[in-house]
């Protein structure tokens, strides 16, 4: 599957970027309507460009229609979400849904069935079977779109045991009424459980660096590798280095206490602290 | 002196236009002055013969040049034949002089479409060239021009499949296979020949119904759409004529209800006959995968005594963090051994297969697993050296929450999506082959992805995650040698021999850059 995870998210965040941008650069005299539809375009021209065979969103109406007019009449056979069903073939996967456009492939099919294979004529209208069209390849799009899914409920845990947890691993640096008050108000479930599992810490990591002479330097870290390192100490100025075998580095990350307690989380841990931080509305 | 350029260039085309042929009978031999395939020779080791630069004089080593081939990242292992170097990038490829770094030709394609995210680079055959865009088309070049020969689609792009892989030549025999990002495919890898690229034979990945390897899934259906897409080039042994690569994740590739059971063959290591596609074995390295493994990493080729014994094996450093030694004339199991932490799996199995642990399948509300899906490691090309018989891998370290978002009974695509929590350091890691024990381990910071290269020099080359080219002491890990190419490496180094002066060619972003030592 994907072999460039780096590679993807990287683009999904040029993505975002490029959004902002091409909304900010609007005429101001345009209505909201406009801009929101601007704003769509743009993302969606976006994410064609990192998936460019993508299938384009289709009218949300027309796929509310043709999801009714799917299930009603095809459903029975090809399953209500289109997966396969009784004897009807998965048309999500299928290579004629795939290389279909607007329905130069489908709409035969609907109208003159596959009489061989079972599959009889239908006589809907011009508009149902655009409908359905529309309604299958949406499915298409949203099946092969693995950042739009949506993550189900995520707060499944028990929340006196999650603030149980939180009171004995997290209490010490982190409060309920002081930072973390209102902390479910702000985020979405999942992202609140994305951000205090994998937080970005605002904070710059704390280099001390001890050079052979005993000399020694510290402040906020700038770049480290094997080879040299750099730092902006207290005044603000900026000092490099080239490491010797002999000197020694320390490096204070602020996130190390979460990287320690997430190689220890159970994951009855997390849903439960999930749950109680779900509490704090 | 308009002449006198005249002149030269006509030269030069007298040089291009008889010199740059590749015999296939060339990519068996061990590798030394030349580098004519991806993997250099058909092992996969990525050891080479040359010794001229060794741990004693590497801190010598000049740049004698580099060349910009553009902001796109060279994930290609570049080919070097008879003073040329041929590499590529998606929908690009260029000829350049191994010597001088002076562009002879540049090839470019309008693309239709397909995904993006690199190209392995090319192989060779006679006069010709071959590579694969990410609009599935197998392009044949003029070596010595440039110019395009023929082109034939290799896969259905409506369907989402998309062409990475670098082509392996093997006698008459161009093999390449498509990738799959999301849709519901079957994977295949195809021989073409290299005349006129006819199609020879297609081997699928999935079994038909009624084939051994189908009781392994649901249903035909499932089977028929079940993945197992081959990434990457594979490795060939000449005396048991077998090839060898691995297969994909299985599709839908994280929700697993759909297609309960082992679901051969994808995730396997195959052994086949190149000149007729049939199957001689296969190996499952991850039975049922629900976190997208793969398990198309190098499988590399090696001799060695095993109580006494003379074997012909074979090892994988696989995505799933397990490091696989097999018996490579009929792929019976030898050692597994982690190499990276992880916490997926609860135990090995009789014949060596990891056991899956339920409960970090994907979940609806999530489970932590380590690592991501970016997995142990990944694309980057391992290396094996025979002098120390250690393997040697990039190993990347991750933690990501699992959630599985399609619960119905047929999921589609993907089904579910994992969350990255922690990055953490890169490193390169050695393996001793016979036991698995990780000998040393050498950090290399976050974001390394770079392959790795051993020469009878007794040097390691490689690179970290923050644009510095290694070369390490492949018996202790050692830093010998680096320079600051300030650009990450995103593929294998290579060496090669002009002149009696050999050449160390390193990639970074889409830089590449030539050293050796000074001439006295």
């Amino acid at each position: 599957m994907t072999r460039h995870l780096v590679h993807i998210l990287g683009a999904a965040t040029f993505v975002a970027g490029c959004t902002v941008v091409l909304t900010a650069q609007l005429p101001g005299n345009q209505s909201q309507g406009d801009s929101a539809m601007a704003r769509k375009h743009s993302e969606d021209d976006s994410l064609r460009s990192v998936y460019p065979n993508l299938p384009p969103n289709q009218d949300p109406d027309s796929v509310i229609r043709g999801k009714r007019v799917f299930e009603s009449n095809c459903g029975f056979c090809h399953g209500a979400d289109a997966t396969g069903g009784n004897g009807g073939p998965d048309l999500v996967r299928s290579v004629l849904v795939n290389h279909d456009e607007k329905g130069n492939l489908i709409a035969p099919v609907i109208r003159e069935g596959r009489i061989s294979k079972g599959m009889p004529a239908f006589s809907l209208s011009d508009t149902q079977v655009s409908d359905a069209v529309a309604f299958l390849h949406q499915r298409n799009r949203d099946a092969r779109l693995r950042f739009s899914y949506k993550i189900p409920n995520v707060a499944i845990g028990n929340a006196a045991d999650g603030k149980a947890y939180f009171d004995s691993h997290c209490g010490s640096c982190h409060s309920v009424s002081g930072d973390l008050a209102g902390v479910a108000g702000k985020y979405p479930p999942d992202e609140l459980q994305q951000r205090w599992l994998g937080p970005v810490s605002q904070e710059p990591a704390q280099l001390t660096i001890t050079l052979p002479s005993g000399q020694s330097y510290a402040g906020d870290l700038q770049y480290v590798d094997e080879f040299s390192a750099s730092l902006y100490d207290a005044k603000g100025i900026y000092h490099s280095f080239y490491l010797s075998a002999e000197a020694r580095v320390q490096i204070t990350d602020p996130l190390e206490t979460h990287h320690k307690l997430l190689r220890e989380l159970s994951d009855r841990d997390l849903h439960n602290v999930t749950t109680y931080l779900e509490t704090l509305k | 002196v308009r002449h006198y350029l005249g002149l030269c260039t006509l030269l030069m085309l007298r040089i291009s236009l008889f010199a740059q042929d590749l015999d296939p009978i060339e990519i068996a031999k061990p590798l030394t002055s030349i580098w004519p395939t991806y993997n250099g020779d058909y092992s996969g080791r990525r050891f080479s013969r040359l010794w001229q630069i060794d741990a004693q004089n590497v801190t010598s080593l000049r740049l004698l040049w580099t060349f910009d081939s553009g902001k796109e990242p060279i994930k290609a292992t570049p080919l070097m034949v008879d003073g040329v170097l041929y590499f590529c990038v998606p929908d690009k490829a260029w000829a350049v002089d191994a010597k001088t770094g002076r562009q002879i030709w540049y090839w470019e394609t309008k693309t239709r479409g397909g995904t993006h995210i690199g190209s392995r680079g090319l192989g060779m055959y006679g006069k010709w060239l071959f590579l694969v865009t990410p609009d599935d088309y197998l392009v044949s070049l003029d070596a010595a021009t440039g110019k395009e020969r023929w082109r034939k689609e290799i896969a259905d792009l409506k369907l989402d499949f998309f062409s990475t892989v670098a082509p392996v030549v093997i006698r008459n025999h161009v093999l390449v296979s498509p990738s799959i990002e999301s849709t519901d495919n079957r994977g295949y890898l195809d021989s073409y020949d290299p005349d006129a690229g006819k199609l020879q034979w297609r081997w699928y990945s999935t079994p038909d119904p009624g084939q051994p390897g189908a009781e392994t899934w649901p249903n035909a259906e499932a089977a028929s759409h079940g993945g197992g897409a081959i990434w990457m080039p594979g490795t060939y042994d000449p005396q048991l004529n077998l090839y060898y690569f691995g297969t994909g994740n299985p599709q839908p590739v994280m929700a697993g209800q759909g297609r309960q059971g082992d679901n051969l063959w994808a995730n396997c290591i195959v052994a086949l006959d190149p000149d007729t596609g049939k199957m001689a074995w296969y190996y499952q390295t991850t039975p049922h995968d629900t976190h997208d493994w793969d398990s198309a990493e190098t499988p590399v080729l090696f001799d060695t005594t095993v109580n006494g014994q003379p074997r012909k094996l074979l090892a994988q450093a696989n995505r799933n963090g397990y490091f696989f030694v097999l018996d490579r004339t009929n792929g019976k199991h030898i050692l597994t051994a982690p190499f990276a932490q992880n916490n997926w799996a609860k135990g090995i199995d009789p014949q060596g297969r990891p056991i899956r642990d339920l409960s970090k399948d994907p979940q609806p509300a999530g489970a932590l697993v380590f690592p991501s899906e970016a997995g142990a490691t990944n694309w980057f090309p391992p290396a094996f050296d025979p002098q120390t018989g250690l393997f040697y891998v990039t190993v990347t370290r991750s933690a990501a929450v699992f959630y599985l978002t399609d619960t119905s009974p047929k999921p589609e695509a993907w089904g579910g999506i994992d969350k990255t929590v922690w990055s953490g350091p890169s490193s390169i890691e050695a393996i001793n082959s016979k036991a698995g024990r990780i000998a040393w381990e050498h950090s290399t910071g976050q974001g390394a992805v770079s392959g790795l290269l051993t020469t009878a020099g007794r040097l390691l080359f490689g690179g970290d995650g923050s644009g510095n080219a290694l070369a390490l002491d492949p018996l202790t890990g050692k830093t010998l040698w680096h320079v600051n190419l300030n650009q990450v490496m995103f593929n294998g180094p290579i060496t090669y021999e002009i002149n009696g002066r050999q050449y160390l060619l390193l990639a970074a972003s889409g830089k590449l850059f030539a050293f050796a030592l000074p001439e006295h």
